[in-house]
């Protein structure tokens, strides 16, 4: 019998065989490599074959030890494998400094450091750089035990407690302490990497910002700091060879011709070509790209970085978040496992089934939630105040997905929009997937949900209309009546000061973002379409994606569509998928599904979510 | 086995060094027009990095394809070959793969032929590669 047929008979809620031991990291990392290999082998297009075997060539420098600091090796087995002892846990509530393992390693490093043998990443800040955290007084000692490591930090952010916001405090803070650090600024996803360094650029004074570079540009429409635009890759090319040309126009002409110029895309887009970019990295001191091209920018004669940040390291895989682990002394993991774990292409899904089922799992689940929960407290911080949610929606998310453990802070919403309940519909008759079909006509498309989602987005144009208008109007009158009389549009609670005039919500250049989110591909590009023939952009920004890719963004509404009125509630059992829904939104959650079909699955957080109030109930 | 002594190969070259590519023809292409001290190729080519430009340089100067004589570089004339065979020029000789790898030799003789000076120097920066026609 292969183990594999051994592996496929076994429920894998148990260990495979009493007397296998338990796996540990470097099992797991030649679990990758297999996994990698086989995809190697699948894969025809070049360019995402080069990908995987950029994967490979990184897992193998780690798995090695010829990565830049060993001790991420050592402490990744470690507590792979163990937890933390309870003496060393229970630093979590006292000063970074104070467990004994951690006193004897930073005085040692200290006493190399002062004979000039060790430059120590362990930073200790007193006073936060940004004035927010000056009140978040918990949020910034968290932020204290990540410049206090020394090696790599955990940093849970469960939704909207402000991670991006923490990712500039620890730049801004080593940046402090060492000017001469280099930063890397990595993520799975370009918008995440995009959101950290275009927050970062708003601190930033210009000279600073000739010392950042996006790779290869910014992919988010707009930027919260236009100017960021000028840090991007493309542009920083640009300046060199115009600073070239000024100098030396024959010779600038005459390598224009001879050099590499770079790969031109299928899509007409022209990448920059590798001899350049990594020059322009080495000169660079804070650099954002996405942890699968960190590779573009290194080779073996490139300087390493003193920090990695890893944005959103639990959607990455394990070999996305080891390569930026790789080239730095120091991580800094920032995530929460609490939200969607990596997802897998169909590609990738066929690879991973040709694996054992317990490798699969072990892939599939990923370390990071096993790493953070047995990580010792002075090497892990949770941000607990969100600052997104208003807080009927933030207690739901706090009370079903974290314990109870999140503060709120917003309290005032846009007044129009602060529901967080039903749009349902009654679906007897109504099969989604249709019955008596083929597999393949079993299409994931709820065009019921799709008119609620349409009828609902006409009306709050409506509303909003009017209450522009009504703000127009009120102005015209010389203002102050709609104050008077409560208008709904004027954020009544806040104290206005005499003499101030209070603001309303809706002015004519203001737009609702709002988002559509589905489990399901088929149901998502039916909403384009049904949406895409209607214009909302008077009053609305709206936003269509399916629930895992929407992770990381926000709008101020959120309508869910469930799509299914029978068959297996897969997708919403995971919990992790309805925390990253629901969370999504700042003011307002549109449950749009049928809530009888939710009701009859009785899983808990849908058994929760039935509770809500129900807005409208269309077919009764 | 025996080979036939109708074999011909090709024998091709590439960079050795090959994220070195880009320096060494810069650092030619700009010696040859007359910026020829380490500050001015530093002024000239600020696409590259004072570092790369250093490793590149070193890398020339031993192979002899770059040459200082008080403060003032040059570029080897073989150089101009060494950049041709590395652009892709092929050559096809009545030879066996066995008799050209590892046989430095006569590669070297090979090299000679075509009007190389220097190419043991040739050979720091150039990696053959023979294929069978």
């Amino acid at each position: 019998m292969t183990s594999k047929e051994h592996f496929n008979q076994e429920d894998l809620r148990t260990s495979p065989s009493p007397i296998a031991p338990d796996p540990d990291f470097l099992d797991h990392i030649d679990d990758w490599l297999e996994y990698l290999v086989k995809l190697v082998e699948m894969t025809d297009d070049p360019i995402t074959r080069a990908k995987y075997e950029r994967q490979i060539k990184y897992v193998l420098r780690f798995r090695s030890g010829a990565n830049c600091n060993v001790a991420h090796n050592n402490t990744l087995a470690k507590y792979y494998t163990e937890a933390a002892e309870s003496t060393d846990d229970a630093s979590d509530s006292k000063p970074a400094g104070t467990a004994r393992a951690t006193d004897r390693k930073t005085k040692v490093g200290a006493e190399l450091a002062e004979l000039g043998l060790h430059d120590s990443m362990a930073i200790h800040a007193t006073a936060p750089v940004q004035e927010c955290y000056l009140a978040d007084t918990y949020a910034y000692s968290q932020i204290q035990k990540a410049l206090a490591c020394e090696d790599i930090f955990f940093l849970q952010g469960p939704p909207g407690t402000g991670k991006t916001t923490a990712i500039v405090e620890i730049i801004l803070q080593t940046l402090r302490s060492k000017p001469e650090a280099r930063i890397l600024i990595s993520s799975e996803t370009h918008v995440a990497v995009d959101n950290a360094l275009d927050r970062l650029t708003t601190h930033l004074s210009a000279s600073d910002m000739s010392m950042v570079m996006r790779y290869p540009r910014f992919t988010v429409a707009t930027l919260e700091n236009p100017a960021a635009t000028e840090v991007q890759a493309f542009d920083r090319a640009d300046a060199v060879w115009r600073d070239a040309w000024e100098k030396a126009p024959e010779l600038t002409g005459r390598l224009w011709q001879k050099l590499d110029r770079g790969r031109t895309n299928s899509d007409g887009s022209l990448d920059l070509p590798r001899w350049l970019v990594r020059n322009l990295a080495d000169r660079h001191q804070i650099i954002g790209v996405t942890c699968n091209q960190v590779d573009h920018l290194i080779d073996k004669d490139s300087d390493m970085f003193d920090l990695a940040i890893v944005d959103e390291c639990s959607k990455a895989t394990l070999p996305e978040w080891l390569m930026a682990l790789t080239v730095a002394r120091k991580c800094v993991l920032v995530g929460d496992h609490k939200q969607l774990p990596p997802t897998f292409c169909k590609e990738e899904s066929s690879a991973l089934s040709a694996l054992d089922k317990a490798q699969e799992k072990l892939i599939r689940g990923g370390v990071i939630e096993r790493v953070f929960e047995n990580f010792p407290g002075h090497m892990k911080g949770t941000l607990l105040k969100q600052y997104r949610m208003l807080p009927e929606i933030g207690k739901f998310i706090s009370k079903h997905f974290y314990n109870n453990s999140l503060a709120h802070s917003r309290t005032e919403g846009n007044g129009l929009f602060e529901h967080f309940a039903w749009l349902t519909y009654d679906s007897k008759g109504y099969f989604v997937p249709p019955e008596r079909k083929n597999e393949e006509e079993k299409t994931l498309i709820n065009q019921r949900e799709i008119q609620i989602i349409v009828d609902r987005l006409k009306t709050m144009c409506e509303q909003i209309g009017e209450a522009k208008a009504a703000v127009t109007a009120n102005a015209a009158a010389g203002g102050g009546d709609a104050a008077k009389s409560g208008d709904v549009m004027l954020n009544e609670s806040t104290p206005t000061p005499e003499g101030e005039e209070s603001k309303p919500y809706f002015s004519d250049s203001k737009r609702l973002s709002v988002a559509v989110i589905t489990p399901y591909r088929a149901q998502c590009r039916q909403l384009k379409l049904a949406l895409g023939k209607l214009d909302f952009r008077e009053h609305l920004t709206i936003e269509v994606d399916t629930v895992d890719a929407f992770q990381g963004r926000q709008a101020d509404v959120v309508f869910f569509s469930f799509v299914r009125t029978v068959g297996p509630a897969t997708f919403y059992a995971d919990d992790r998928r309805m925390n990253v829904a629901i969370s999504r939104a700042r003011d307002c959650v549109y449950l749009v599904g049928s809530i009888d079909y939710i009701r009859s699955k009785r899983l808990p957080a849908l058994t929760a979510l039935v509770g809500r109030p129900v807005i409208s109930r269309v077919g009764c | 086995m025996s080979i036939s002594s109708t074999t011909r190969v090709k024998l091709s070259f590439q960079w050795g060094a090959w994220q070195f590519r880009e320096c060494f023809i810069a650092i030619s292409e700009a010696v040859r027009l007359g910026y020829t001290t380490n500050d001015e190729l530093i002024n000239v080519l600020p696409q590259f990095t004072v570092n790369r430009l250093v490793l590149g340089l070193d890398k020339m100067l031993a192979a002899e394809m770059a040459h200082l004589n008080m403060g003032t570089l040059s570029i080897d004339d073989d150089m101009h070959i060494v950049e041709a065979l590395a652009a892709g020029q092929v050559l096809e000789l009545p030879l066996s793969i066995e008799q050209l790898e590892r046989n430095d030799p006569l590669m070297s003789k090979i090299l000679m032929g075509i009007g190389v000076r220097n190419p043991a120097g040739a050979l720091s920066l150039l990696k053959p590669k023979v294929e069978v026609i």
